[in-house]
């Protein structure tokens, strides 16, 4: 399975990634924003993708109604992980139909519960 | 005394067209000044209301900064909690392991005499009283190495608190992205207030007083710093508004308003719910509970 995060901060992005290896995740793909994210989607058979809201060029919203929008990639789970705690928010990211979204600071075992839930439902 | 008089009048005549000479020459700077005053009004009020604008963000920038400082200090020193914990918990390890390699010695001493006393046994060089002293005194020692089991549990079991603190230091250094997005947003609105105080002096200098436009207000919440991060404005408030737990959930759950958010028949929601919406920060628990009703 392979995953791909994408987040403007190295940083988080690192954290995501060693989360990922811990349960055992070693196909990953990093992206910077939503461009370079869609680039990597074009290039990568991609099965999953952890997205930030906040990034430079296109967010995580737009990117996220841009998968939706697409043909081929429309049914792609997606985890959004922000700081972006306001309802309003949140309410944004289930029109864009996200399959589920984390408020950083996240723990591990968040993520993974948040990936397994989505997994499994999107297997039904 | 007529001759005085009409010196004295002619005299008071020549400072009233003395007078008159300069009212007629401070006249048209007069209407220069009033024109000029006309002209640059809008300019100072518009000085006036960016100055106002300005020194009223200041104290949330102070503010916004002094989160930032708060959120790395409780970090850090969360982080170094967290290393000392690992650090203690490592000497334990150590010395657990120390015991164990001494038990695998006592183990292995352990199987080289039940070897000897097997062998002795087979080559019938073993009196019966003498296998039975053997035998007793190997069960003797292989008590000893039950606590093999319990040093093994052991170490497991730190093995595992290291890791969850490996997570918890995980978890503390996500302040970093936090934090930077904080920053960005104090130097974006850094930039703005420069980039506004610029635009007002060279109008000023260079005299273009009749054109006072307002500077755009920029819509994205993007700043380049080292790099270009992407910024909420509010970051930081996820440090705190995280803590939020169960007893959340259940008063949204009492209030029923899940379903009425996610009611698509009910698109627009009433002013009072929109401002609700826009001010109130949610837990993961509540979060959970969003995507739950939605799928």
């Amino acid at each position: 399975m392979k995953f791909l995060v994408v987040d403007d901060s190295p940083t988080m992005r690192r954290i995501v990634i060693n989360a990922l290896k811990s349960f055992g995740i070693e196909d990953i793909v990093e992206a910077e924003d939503g461009q370079d994210a869609l680039a990597k989607l074009q290039a990568n058979k991609i099965d999953f993708v952890i997205t930030d809201w906040n990034m430079p060029n296109m967010n995580g919203l737009d990117l996220t109604k841009t998968i939706r929008a697409s043909e081929q990639w429309k049914n792609l789970p997606i985890l959004m992980v922000t700081t972006r705690g306001l309802k309003e928010d949140i309410i944004q990211a289930l029109q864009a139909k996200v399959n589920n979204y984390i408020v950083k600071p996240f723990t591990p075992q968040v993520l993974k519960e948040k990936i397994v839930s989505i997994l499994k439902a999107t297997e039904k | 005394m007529k001759d005085m008089d009409i010196k004295g009048l002619i005299k008071k005549a020549e400072e009233l067209r003395a007078l008159f000479i300069l009212g007629q020459r401070v006249v048209p700077f007069l209407e220069e000044l009033f024109s000029f005053v006309g002209e640059i009004q809008p300019l100072l009020e518009e000085i006036n209301i960016s100055i106002q604008e300005n020194l009223s963000k200041m104290p949330n920038l102070s503010k916004q900064l002094s989160k930032v400082t708060e959120a790395t200090e409780l970090a850090t020193n969360e982080i170094l909690d967290i290393v000392d914990g690992v650090f203690y918990k490592l000497d334990i390890l150590s010395s657990t392991l120390k015991e164990f390699e001494s038990n695998q010695l006592s183990l292995k001493n352990f199987f080289d005499e039940f070897y000897k006393v097997v062998e002795e046994f087979k080559n019938g060089t073993l009196s019966p009283e003498k296998l039975k002293q053997e035998l007793d005194s190997l069960e003797t020692k292989s008590k000893d190495m039950l606590s093999l089991d319990t040093q093994i549990n052991s170490m497991k079991e730190m093995i595992d608190n290291i890791r969850t603190d490996s997570s918890s230091i995980m978890l503390a250094l996500q302040v970093q992205d936090i934090t930077s997005q904080q920053i960005a947003a104090v130097n974006h609105l850094l930039n703005t207030v420069q980039a506004r105080l610029n635009s007002l002096i060279s109008k000023f200098q260079a005299g273009d007083i009749t054109k006072v436009t307002s500077v755009d207000n920029q819509t994205t919440n993007v700043t380049e710093l080292h790099r270009v991060i992407a910024f909420d404005p509010d970051a930081v408030e996820s440090l705190t508004a995280n803590a939020a737990k169960q007893d959340e959930i259940d008063k949204l759950f009492e209030q029923q308003k899940l379903e009425e958010l996610l009611n698509p028949n009910e698109k627009d929601l009433p002013e009072s719910s929109q401002k609700d919406l826009s001010e109130e920060r949610v837990s993961q628990d509540d979060i959970d509970m969003l995507f739950k009703q939605n799928s």
